[in-house]
């Protein structure tokens, strides 16, 4: 990171608290700014996750997108892989899950929140913005 | 705003505290600034005392913002929300509703009753009721969490 001598311009400003956060100082967002509140939720079931608080709408996108593949496809998928294994021979779980991470690693965060908002009724995301106060 | 740079953390310290007032003034001037990832914010709740009835205040940018959106809401929304609609339902059947005004005998001593309520109201700040909630009193709680931005 670039040190940052004079604050001449606001993405001098930014760059700023980002240096000193990185160092570890603490520094609380400033009052009027805004921020990306992100869940995830099951449909119908009223059960919801967050996950937390965003500097900007691509990065709670990018939360959004990781938490399904690496949460929410552990939790759902590889279970229902491992028990169906056996039951089908033809349905090779390893074979599955493998294609499943190649698609995953070959598609962007907004490729998978949307083909899995078409794919999967039962979950779904939210992303508010909000003013600190 | 300038300042001179030094590789050590109080520099940057100042630097930041610079910036944060930039960032504040553009924000206050309506700029849509977003805000850095790595600051915190204070996310600030008021629930009963068992936890449930969770109302989320918002995100705050200091302790003090947030015990006074709490004390706020506490003082202004929920006396509100909760005791203007029962006293306006409670007056003139006084005898068959209400957990206070069971204690009361006559529409009398519950006119006095809520009017004091509402002197009370009006005689305190935000302030007086989050050292009430501190001490344990009321049916509800306040909850803030210091929360890193991602």
């Amino acid at each position: 990171m670039a040190p940052i001598t004079a604050i001449a311009s606001l993405d001098d400003a930014m760059e700023a608290i980002r240096v000193a956060t990185a160092i570890g100082l603490t520094v609380v967002a400033p009052q009027g700014t805004v921020v990306y509140s992100a869940f995830l939720y099951a449909t119908g079931e009223g059960h919801n996750v967050p996950l937390g608080v965003f500097s900007s709408r691509e990065a709670a996108q990018a939360r959004v997108s990781e938490y399904i593949v690496s949460e929410w496809f552990s939790e759902e998928y590889m279970p229902w892989a491992d028990r169906s294994y056996g039951e089908d021979p033809t349905d090779d779980p390893d074979t599955y899950i493998t294609m499943m991470e190649e698609w995953v690693r070959n598609s962007t965060p907004e490729q998978v929140l949307e083909i899995c908002s078409r794919s999967f009724s039962d979950v779904g995301y939210d992303i508010t913005a909000m003013k600190v106060g | 705003m300038t300042s001179n740079f030094t590789d050590t953390a109080a520099s940057y310290a100042t630097v930041a505290t610079e910036a944060l007032e930039a960032i504040r003034v553009a924000a206050a001037l309506g700029m849509q600034m977003e805000a850095p990832a790595g600051t915190l914010v204070y996310d600030t709740y008021v629930h009963q005392k068992d936890g449930s009835a969770s109302v989320p205040l918002g995100l705050f940018s200091s302790r003090e913002a947030a015990l006074n959106a709490a004390g706020e809401w506490i003082l202004n929304e929920w006396w509100a929300d909760e005791y203007m609609p029962w006293k306006n339902r409670c007056l003139g059947e006084v005898t068959s509703a209400g957990r206070s005004l069971q204690r009361v005998a006559s529409n009398e001593e519950a006119h006095d009753y809520l009017n004091d309520m509402e002197l009370w109201t009006n005689d305190h700040t935000p302030a007086d009721v989050i050292a009430m909630v501190d001490d344990g009193k009321g049916k509800l709680r306040y909850t803030i969490r210091v929360v890193t931005i991602k």
